[in-house]
């Protein structure tokens, strides 16, 4: 395998790219990446050269889950980037190893990529001659640019114009990925919903049938971090649905009702990474909520506030006295889920915001953490998913359907299966419209 | 001397607008650090990132250092890009020059000439007619009048690109025709309110010069038309110089909207992108920018201003 430079891909680019995001003291070492790389993979402790394409990754903790962090320990070529001399200038003119080289980039403007004809899988060298990414962030102008030819792709459509889209002979396209939208419950001790009674009534009473139609059909509905056809989605003897009736009656059970109704504070965005549509969606399900006696009020902040409150947990004042925090979760990368449901993930050393804690689940986490073989791995998750849905953590309301919308002279595309970051258009094809 | 001494009162404004600009970004809640770190980090990384930008420091101390950094036109580091933030800013406002050049000049020629219209012809059909469709333009939102350019000439009618700048990358671009078509939606959504607010603001000032006693007297003395049209406007430009030149620093906030609906890659979507990401760095300098350049334009209207009445210089 080679770089897009021509120089190797091997141990030694691999050993470097792990001091670039782990080591500090090493001249190639990036901060800002660095933070986020050990966000997702914080166990990594050392790593060492064990032959020519062999290199050995040690963890602080047992860590079964590493491989599926990968992802994010993105190689960069050492050959580039001495030649450039620094992080800045790489940026402008990186080298990696995927099917499309980037020739061009201007900031913010756009970027222009072209086949890499040197790429390892010769089957998947790409086939356009040129793909050219430019950021639209008004949903109608995306929408326009498409329909009027002036694009040839779309990623986010907008629920509202899908009709239009559909209308001028363009194609929509969907897959709901691992990729959950809901809300987390604060699970300590003085929260309403420390009772589970409380927090099995939230989901309940909410009509995840309705969401997807104000959605135009761009969503899932999600009862669990994985859609009920997947593998992992589990079995839990918690069967959620909606059903106003029985909410009424477990939140009448545990002291609320028409004389005394649940008044409780959302800590949500406007917008931001993953987030779908927030202000539709939130006001949706405030009007479901408000049917069997919750009343919630939003507190809106920005995308980089909520996230940060995240890891600091529901007592802290980040989280402005909030009892629920909307999020949305890539969940292809188990580590995640594991680390807002298992009690050793208490803020700040995980993301278990809102303090949930169960033996069961507990006893899962360091299971699928120290079980290392495929199978058993996967079966122990299995089990995690479907006990965090009886335990109900989380009130799970949307699988996102990932909308992306092609003109009619595209064909090739195939859909990936692993959140926003990995798409390969490696075999799409531009014809002429005729 | 009143050259000196009014681009001397003009520094307390700017550094004024420096400190604005370092404590807005400061005063909002959260971590600043936030977006850098996307969720959890160990204590060992945010340490090392809060010194790297100096948000261990107190707070006068880091606008101290910010502003000597500033003064030798170092704005920082972006958060979202890694890259310095003076060069990315300075490209943000070479595409955002390239709408302004032509907005700029339309809208101060189609105020001025309209208001003129209108105002010499306010008892006639034309000058009613115009003063209802000038109040109209005021009440057009350039966000909304942009989406509905882009639904009228790239959906209904497609006649013209929706998006992005075309040729105009380049400003030889900028001179083609081609590069022409790029422009004109996101031009005509800039300009139609600030034509509008001009034109009845010009329409107001001849107003009150016409109905003063000197272009009576002019008449008197058998002066043309066309002479006393020209000593009214003398007469009536240098109230407006202020209003044009506010109006011209509001088009730059008016930017924001425009270069979101048109995917133009200029200062106003420089500055939502770094307020979405809360980029620090890139948020105070893209202020400080803005609000220069809204300092100079109004010093340079006072200076106008001054250099045509001497009466103003106060």
């Amino acid at each position: 395998m080679k770089f897009h430079d021509g120089s190797d891909f091997n141990a030694d680019s691999v050993v470097w790219n792990m001091g670039k995001y782990y080591d500090k003291n090493a001249k190639q070492f990036m901060a800002q990446e660095a933070a986020i790389v050990q966000s997702k993979a914080p166990d990594v402790s050392g790593w060492e050269k064990r032959g020519p394409f062999t290199v050995a990754i040690e963890t602080s903790n047992p860590s079964s889950l590493l491989p599926y962090s990968f992802g994010v320990i993105s190689m960069a070529s050492p050959a580039r980037f001495a030649e450039v001399g620094s992080s800045e200038a790489f940026a402008l003119k990186p080298s990696g190893t995927g099917p499309f080289r980037l020739d061009f980039v201007d900031p913010q403007q756009r970027a222009e990529l072209s086949p890499f004809t040197g790429y390892w899988d010769k089957n998947r060298v790409p086939r356009v001659q040129k793909m050219i990414y430019t950021p639209i962030f008004e949903a109608n102008t995306r929408t326009t640019a498409l329909v009027s030819g002036q694009v040839d792709w779309i990623e986010a459509v907008a629920p509202d114009t899908v009709d239009l889209i559909k209308a001028r002979g363009a194609k929509l396209v969907t897959n709901p990925y691992p990729q959950v939208w809901g809300y987390m419950f604060n699970c300590e001790e003085g929260s309403p919903y420390a009772d589970i009674r409380v927090r099995k009534a939230f989901n309940l009473a909410v009509d995840r049938d309705g969401m997807t139609k104000v959605l135009n059909g761009l969503s899932v509905p999600a009862t669990g971090l994985y859609p009920t056809d997947h593998p992992w989605h589990g079995k839990p003897t918690f069967d959620i649905k909606y059903d106003p009736a029985q909410a009424k009656e477990l939140l009448a059970q545990a002291g609320y009702g028409p004389d005394k109704r649940l008044r409780t504070k959302v800590l949500a965005v406007a917008g931001g990474s993953g987030m779908m549509q927030p202000p539709v969606m939130n006001a949706f399900v405030q009007s479901n909520l408000k049917e069997v006696g919750i009343d919630l009020d939003f507190v809106i902040t920005d995308f980089a506030g909520l996230w940060g409150a995240r890891p600091l947990g529901a007592d802290a004042p980040q989280s402005h006295g909030c009892d629920i925090f909307n999020f949305s979760l890539a969940s292809h990368d188990p580590s995640e889920a594991l680390w807002q449901n298992g009690s050793k993930f208490f803020p700040p050393r995980g993301l278990n915001w809102g303090y949930a804690k169960s033996d069961r689940v507990d006893a899962l986490v360091d299971q699928v953490l120290t079980s290392f073989d495929a199978d058993e791995q996967s079966r122990l998750y299995t089990e995690f998913n479907g006990a965090i849905i009886d335990e109900a953590f989380s009130a799970y309301v949307a699988h996102d359907a990932f909308p992306r919308a092609f003109g009619a002279n595209v064909s090739g595309y195939v859909e990936g299966y692993n959140g926003i970051r990995v798409q390969d258009p490696s075999f799409i094809t531009i014809g002429s419209l005729g | 001397m009143y050259v000196i001494l009014r681009i001397a009162a003009a520094v307390p404004t700017l550094l004024g607008v420096t400190l604005f600009a370092f404590l807005l970004i400061h005063m909002a809640p959260g971590d600043p650090l936030a977006t850098l770190t996307q969720g959890y980090a160990s204590q060992e990384v945010l340490a090392h990132l809060r010194s790297f930008y100096g948000f261990d420091l107190p707070l006068p101390v880091q606008y101290l250092h910010w502003l000597g950094h500033v003064v030798v036109g170092d704005l920082g580091e972006s958060f979202s890009s890694g890259r310095s933030v003076a060069p990315e800013l300075v490209s943000a406002l070479n595409e955002s020059l390239k709408i302004l050049a032509l907005a700029v000049p339309i809208t101060v020629i189609a105020g001025w000439w309209l208001g003129d219209l209108a105002a010499w012809r306010a008892n006639k059909p034309l000058g009613r007619g115009l003063t209802v469709v000038l109040g109209s333009f005021v009440s057009v939102p350039s966000y909304w009048l942009g989406l509905v350019l882009v639904a009228l000439f790239g959906v209904i009618l497609n006649w013209l690109p929706v998006m992005g700048m075309g040729p105009t990358t380049t400003w030889a671009g900028w001179l083609t025709l081609k590069g022409l078509g790029y422009l004109v939606l996101p031009v005509a959504a800039l300009v139609i309110a600030p034509i509008g607010i001009l034109a009845r603001s010009t329409k107001t000032a001849i107003e009150t010069v016409i109905e003063s006693d000197f272009p009576e007297a002019l008449r008197a003395r058998g002066m043309p038309p066309r002479y006393i049209r020209a000593r009214v406007a003398r007469n009536a430009l240098p109230g407006l110089f202020s209003i044009y030149g506010l109006q011209i620093s509001y088009m730059f906030s008016g930017l924001v909207l425009v270069e979101a609906i048109f995917a133009w890659p200029g200062l106003g979507t420089y500055l939502t992108l770094a307020i979405t990401a809360r980029d620090i760095p890139s948020i105070q300098a893209g202020i400080l920018l803005s609000a220069v350049v809204f300092v100079l334009l109004n010093l340079t209207a006072d200076l106008l201003q001054g250099s045509l009445d001497r009466r103003t210089r106060r």
